[in-house]
């Protein structure tokens, strides 16, 4: 009989390597590299006598905590954080801008047929918004808890080349964009070839304009020979997707935000003084749209140095993010109540509650309400020393 | 025992010298100056490996993993080109800084 509480090298190795790898600064590759560095100091001190456990134990202290070797590691390199936390977030923006094409008809088309079987009524759009986002946080969600980690692991053999990530997001957008012209319910182009072409760019700007970006950003995740390496990681520990989660939720936070403050943008440019006139699709409203959506990719371009040499690196706390995120939240649903409350046209009157009554039933708040929700689930403390009790025998 | 400033500054010149040897991984480097500092210079993993991997970075050294003889995977770095160019530029400020220490001191100077 094998005594339970009997010391697991393996597992003890394996659980200190998925602490070093959540940390934001250490790569899988180098969480790998310091396993392998406490592997040879182990069989040294167990020659030396040590038992098993006292060898591990005495080993993890010379190496040091993960929390210490994760903010060295972060002080050389802190690009290598930020670009970690850049490259989820984009990545879930673009997959997310790629699946509501993807869905968008064929979800409204299907409820528009079949809604009526519904035991409630809701609106067709608040339908659709709720069966788009749906899926999508509840992938979040599995990501995040570690439930479909093997198939969360196939997803980084998408990042482990330029090309391949380039290739894999300009097919999935055209298959969106093509979705969504000429599938079920399709949006319709307007008149003319120029304003077509111009109709379609504008439809993918923000998805392109993040896929560009991804391209721009993947080249470090692979660095050297690791990416062709036999000796891969083959399973991403849960921790790690838990924090890749956790900052895809913030990004959306943010892009949400962003096209809302774009769009009031645009209006106050365009509309100045009578505000209220309905929008119309022109040449130059959608060259400016595409103009504006581009910015936050200038912006980021620009700021790479700064981020390069950026000093804080460690998160932010946890009690910050409870002010933080219900403010980024509040801004966001302000702004589209204001948006939509700017285009109900002149000579209409439209009182508070009715507005509030309309955004209520239209569901968009889900989306919003979800990000927040995720990310102040997943925001780790990191004032807070994470407790190694899994060392522990 | 050596400040932990100067294990820092020190760690480049040491890092590409031990590597000029011969291919090698950082339990092996940490151990190997140990042994020849009888000591007195000890390397933490924290520094360590992000030096290695800003040389790797600046292409002065290349990466491979590989299994040992025991079965082991193990990261292993050696000198690039450009990384021999930049241990004979590392060589001839130590000395210089050596010398000048060795002139103060009135110890006889070593030939750069």
């Amino acid at each position: 009989m094998e005594d339970k509480n009997r010391f697991d090298l393996e597992k003890a190795l394996r659980a200190w390597r998925e602490d070093c790898a959540s940390r934001p600064g250490i790569s899988l590759e180098d969480a790998k590299e310091l396993e392998s560095d406490l592997r040879e100091r182990v069989a040294d001190l167990q020659q030396q006598g040590l038992n098993e456990a006292d060898a591990f134990q005495e080993a993890a202290r010379q190496v040091g905590s993960p929390g210490v070797l994760a903010r060295e590691f972060a002080r050389e390199n802190p690009w290598a954080v930020w670009h970690d936390r850049l490259i989820w977030m984009v990545v879930a923006g673009f997959a997310v801008s790629v699946w509501r094409f993807m869905s968008y008809g064929t979800i409204s088309s299907i409820l528009s047929t079949f809604g009526v079987l519904l035991p409630f009524h809701f609106s067709t759009g608040a339908l659709v918004t709720l069966a788009g986002n749906l899926p999508v946080l509840a992938l979040a969600v599995l990501l995040a808890t570690g439930k479909i980690a093997k198939l969360a692991g196939r997803f980084d053999y998408f990042l482990q080349s330029r090309q391949r990530f380039a290739f894999t997001g300009m097919g999935l957008l055209a298959v969106g964009v093509l979705l969504r012209v000429f599938g079920p319910n399709p949006l319709l182009p307007p008149e003319g070839l120029g304003l077509t072409i111009l109709y379609l760019l504008s439809l993918s700007a923000w998805p392109l304009v993040l896929l560009s970006f991804g391209v721009f950003l993947i080249r470090p995740i692979s660095s050297g020979e690791s990416a062709r390496s036999r000796f891969q990681m083959v399973t991403v520990p849960s921790a790690v997707w838990r924090e890749r989660v956790c900052w895809m939720s913030l990004g959306g936070l943010m892009l949400g935000l962003w096209q809302v403050v774009s769009g009031l943008g645009i209006r106050a440019v365009f509309y100045p003084g009578n505000i209220n006139k309905p929008l119309n699709m022109g040449p130059l409203l959608l060259s400016v749209l595409l103009v504006v959506q581009l910015s936050p990719f200038i912006i980021l371009v620009l700021l790479r140095q700064r981020m390069r040499k950026g000093k804080n690196i460690a998160g932010v706390g946890r009690r910050r993010l409870f002010i933080i995120i219900p403010t980024l939240l509040c801004a966001w649903i302000g702004l589209n109540l204001w948006s939509s409350y700017l285009s109900v046209p002149q000579g209409f009157t439209l009182s508070l509650p009715a507005l509030l009554t309309s955004y209520l039933s239209t569901f968009h708040w889900f989306w919003q309400f979800s990000l927040a929700a995720l990310l102040l689930w997943l925001a780790p403390s990191r004032s807070g020393q994470r407790q190694h009790s899994e060392f522990a025998k | 025992m050596i400040s932990k400033d100067l294990v820092a500054a020190s760690a480049r010149p040491l890092i590409l010298s031990l590597l000029s040897g011969g291919e090698s991984y950082g339990y092996e480097l940490t151990r190997r100056v140990r042994e020849l500092s009888q000591g007195n210079l000890e390397w933490s993993d924290g520094m360590l490996y992000p030096v290695l991997h800003r040389l790797e970075r600046e292409e002065l050294v290349v990466s491979e993993w590989k299994q040992s003889d025991t079965g082991r995977e193990r990261k292993y770095y050696r000198l690039s080109s450009g990384g021999r160019r930049s241990l004979q530029a590392e060589r001839q400020q130590w000395l210089t800084v050596h010398n000048t220490l060795c002139k103060l001191w009135k110890i006889k100077t070593v030939s750069i």
